[in-house]
């Protein structure tokens, strides 16, 4: 038997589909290859299932532009060809943005780039300034994890790159360490901004924040992941 | 705040709420089309979670039924949960269909679908959350009209007040029919609620209960249902799809991103049942029979497994094995779903029916365990409710399955039902036993057996409108309650186990199953008081049902545990639904002396049902 080709597609999810969880998108993306009649490649065994493997997973309420999916061919299909079958299967708040074949393990990510906008009442370049101070000195917070809670310092995972005050309010962009180990969710930079400096999002009609995963990294913070 | 549909305004609140993807639409496979271009909208409203809602065969009918009509659209719109109703409140952001992202009240329809009379609460809390007055006599012009359908509708009395019609039946014809006579007279300038209504009401299927005044005698019984107006009929007629294969089936699905409860291939294999168990309101409101042939079925799977994705197909009717080809549709689609790696499912499943060439088949077996519904314990019991399986049947079944190496079996019961004695409530518990007993048998001198797990669950019996039991009593909560205590007694195997419904949920759904309009002031106070999602077990509170009937002068056991006399006038009987009292009078009868009756491939019975015709019936085969 010829071996099932691997490869991989890159995509976004983004809009409304910012609230479907990691799980929902794995059940959803299965059933999407199966519609868009991809010759994708099943486990073998009683109960065959549809070979898919996610990279770095997505928290609720977080977009990205570069997400990634890795299946196998059991029979050869143009590349392009299968972009546009999948995407005909999708909806316009994601879509896949290329198909290849990749060398790299998604276990070599380390580090993801995010876009954080924050909109609130009483922002200003100060208050940049005093945020930009934050995430640049040590920084303790509560993390969560399988073993409970722990208080962690984060700063060793967040390498802030801009943090300015533009169009009434505060875009920020840091890379944040996405090593297994290491995963920092973008979320405890919010809720770093609340503990320590009393940043609250209430009204969410006056204030909110979004989070975009704008891109992914090696562990040299240089080399782009594909 | 910037102008924002309610939908984006709702999205804001997302963070805030548990399950996020409830309330994003945005779906693949949902249908939107420009509001401008079409004549009429339509909003289908489901009374319970995203979830439920979105695994509802029958709104995925009608939903492509009236959007397959290009100057009609059809969207979609879901009760939301509490978390979500309070950020919705307190930013004042009015209920709205997941599609357009529009307010449900500037809509021209507003339907819902009354599938369980514990979603009546919700019903209002839904209209209450879209902004749309509750009773129809307070919606002015402006308003959407509110239509009902589904199951309930068969009785939709306690509920009339909020509801300007009821879709009686089957509704791929008759929704698009009522949304086009609609935009004709808007177009035409003709258009008044009041003018709108009555002409409604003469469409033939559709129940408006504005036009109709209802009487009562000394008693408190019903006097008469009076027409208001000289042409509409005193009796409404449901509708009916005559040809299943002709009728309008979906070729694909809106596909839910987050996990719902049947999320797969639902395919309808025909309508009705053969079977005439005396307590069932589904086995009778739905009769005909219909089939559709196994060609179209076999066409309809391959279509929505190609444009769905899903990975199982779900082949569902009341009776599963009572389709007259179930061998040839089973073996038409084996032929491309293995190698699709597709399973094929068959949820109603009779035990008599139950064969191991069947089940070698199906994927089922993949289960550990498998169900059946004898629903009495003793043959005497189940020949007064015509349920028309022996113990033999039984045991038969639970032997084939055992033999493929099952373990576990779950009984369905239930406790309560006309002529019930204590022999029969024994006498399940002795079934249960003979089901343990027939698996260490099947399994004599095999190594490394399991033990067993024989699960009997045990439901309360209620009447339901349209049925041989239509008129009787249902037993009291303390009469329950000794019977649930006295089962309990009679099961000393630990391999036994026993489940039983909670017999309040069944006293307020027996109320409101035969309730009558009189009930309408506890619905809107039950409402007022906050009771919602009551189908829910942490929402559902006996003694606040209890407080809200005192308060509104209303006693329940009216309803519930009266038994009704053979010739009241009945609060449904102003709708026909094809069976007709006299058959329903001759099987309580039958009941009383233990008689079961024929089922309709055997010999026809007399129901009534087949005067609204239809192809492929056990009707006109033995005609």
């Amino acid at each position: 038997m010829v071996q099932p080709m691997p490869i991989r597609a890159m995509f976004y999810k983004i809009g409304a589909l910012q609230y479907i969880s990691h799980l929902d998108l794995v059940r959803t993306m299965t059933r999407n290859i199966t519609r868009a009649g991809i010759p994708a490649w099943y486990s073998q065994g009683f109960n065959p299932r549809l070979k898919l493997t996610f990279s770095l997973p997505l928290s609720i309420g977080t977009q990205s532009e570069c997400e990634f999916f890795d299946i196998r061919l059991t029979e050869p299909m143009m590349l392009d060809e299968i972009k546009a079958r999948i995407n005909a299967a999708l909806t316009d708040e994601m879509q896949i943005t290329d198909v290849y074949q990749s060398e790299r393990k998604f276990s070599e990510i380390a580090w993801a780039e995010y876009e954080i906008r924050m909109v609130a009442d009483g922002l200003n370049g100060s208050v940049a300034d005093s945020l930009g101070e934050l995430y640049t000195n040590p920084l303790v917070v509560t993390k969560r994890s399988k073993s409970g809670d722990k208080e962690v310092d984060i700063a060793p995972f967040i390498d802030l790159r801009f943090c300015e005050y533009e169009d009434g309010g505060i875009t920020l962009r840091a890379l944040l360490s996405a090593d297994s180990a290491d995963y920092l969710n973008p979320e405890y930079l919010i809720k770093a901004a609340d503990s320590k400096l009393g940043i609250k999002f209430e009204d969410p009609f006056e204030e909110y924040y979004t989070i975009m995963r704008r891109e992914v990294y090696l562990s040299d913070k240089k080399t782009v992941f594909r | 705040m910037e102008n924002l549909t309610p939908k984006e305004a709702a999205e804001r609140l997302l963070k805030r709420v548990e399950k996020p993807g409830r309330y994003t639409g945005g779906e693949y496979g949902q249908i939107i089309k420009d509001k401008t271009g079409v004549r009429a909208r339509f909003a289908f409203c489901f009374p319970d979670t995203y979830e439920i809602g979105m695994s509802n065969l029958g709104i995925r009918i009608l939903y492509g039924a009236i959007n397959e009509h290009s100057d009609l659209w059809c969207e979609r719109a879901y009760t939301p949960w509490v978390d979500m109703e309070e950020q919705l409140r307190k930013y004042n952001i009015p209920l709205y269909a997941h599609e357009s992202g529009d307010a449900l009240r500037d809509f021209d329809f507003v339907g819902f679908t009354l599938q369980y009379e514990l979603c009546y609460t919700n019903v209002l809390n839904t209209l209450d959350l879209a902004g749309i007055p509750l009773l129809s006599c307070e919606r002015g012009e402006d308003m959407p009209i509110i239509i009902g359908g589904g199951p309930c509708s068969y009785n939709a009395e306690p509920i009339a007040d909020f509801f300007d019609v009821f879709s009686i039946g089957e509704g791929e014809e008759a929704l698009p029919e009522i949304m086009h006579m609609y935009a004709d007279m808007k177009e035409a300038g003709e258009y008044t609620r009041e003018e709108f209504l009555h002409r409604a009401a003469k469409l033939g299927g559709f129940y408006v209960p504005s036009m109709y005044d209802v009487s009562y005698n000394e008693n408190g019984t019903i006097k008469a249902y009076t027409p208001k107006y000289d042409d509409i009929p005193a009796k409404i007629t449901k509708r009916i799809i005559k040809d299943m294969d002709k009728a309008f089936f979906p070729d694909r699905f809106v596909m839910p991103y987050i996990e719902t409860v049947h999320d797969r291939i639902m395919l309808e294999v025909y309508r009705g049942c053969i079977r005439g168990c005396r307590f069932c309101q589904a086995g009778m409101v739905y009769r005909p029979i219909r089939e559709k042939s196994v060609e179209v079925l076999d066409r309809q799977a391959r279509a929505l497994r190609e444009t769905t994705g899903y990975d199982e197909i779900s082949l569902s009717s009341l009776s599963i094995s009572d389709y007259s080809e179930i061998d040839g549709l089973c073996d038409t689609l084996l032929k491309w779903t293995d190698a699709a790696k597709v399973n094929i499912s068959l949820p109603s499943m009779r035990l008599d029916m139950f064969t191991k060439e069947l089940m070698d088949k199906i994927s089922t077996v993949r289960s550990s365990g498998l169900t059946f519904a004898p629903e009495a314990g003793t043959q005497r019991l189940r020949d007064a409710i015509n349920k028309n399986v022996t113990e033999d049947d039984l045991l038969r079944a639970c032997r084939v399955a055992f033999e493929a190496g099952k373990n576990q079996v779950k009984l369905y019961f239930m406790l309560g039902l006309p002529t019930e004695t204590d022999e029969d409530i024994a006498g399940i518990a002795e079934l249960a036993k003979r089901v343990v007993d027939t698996y260490y048998d099947v399994m004599r001198g095999v190594k490394g057996r399991k033990a067993p797990t024989v699960t009997i669950s045990v439901a309360c019996f209620i009447p339901k409108p349209f049925t041989a039991f239509q008129w009787e009593a249902q037993d009291t909560l303390a009469e329950l309650d000794r019977k649930q205590r006295l089962l309990r007694s009679k099961i000393n195997d630990p391999k036994i186990k026993y489940n039983y419904h909670d017999a309040e949920v069944s006293l307020i759904e027996a109320v409101l199953a035969r309730g009558d309009r009189r009930l309408a002031p506890a619905l809107l106070e039950a409402h007022k008081r906050g009771m919602k999602f009551d189908a829910w077990e942490e929402f559902f509170n006996c003694s606040n049902w209890m407080q809200v009937f005192s308060d509104c002068g209303i006693d329940p056991s009216y309803y519930a545990h009266r038994e009704i006399g053979e010739d009241e006038v009945l609060a449904w009987d102003i709708i026909d639904c094809g069976v007709n009292k006299e058959f329903l009078l001759r099987e309580r009868h039958n009941a009383y002396k233990s008689e079961t009756n024929r089922n309709c491939a055997e010999k026809c019975t007399g129901c009534g049902a087949n005067k609204l015709g239809g192809e492929r019936t056990w009707c006109s085969r033995c005609r």
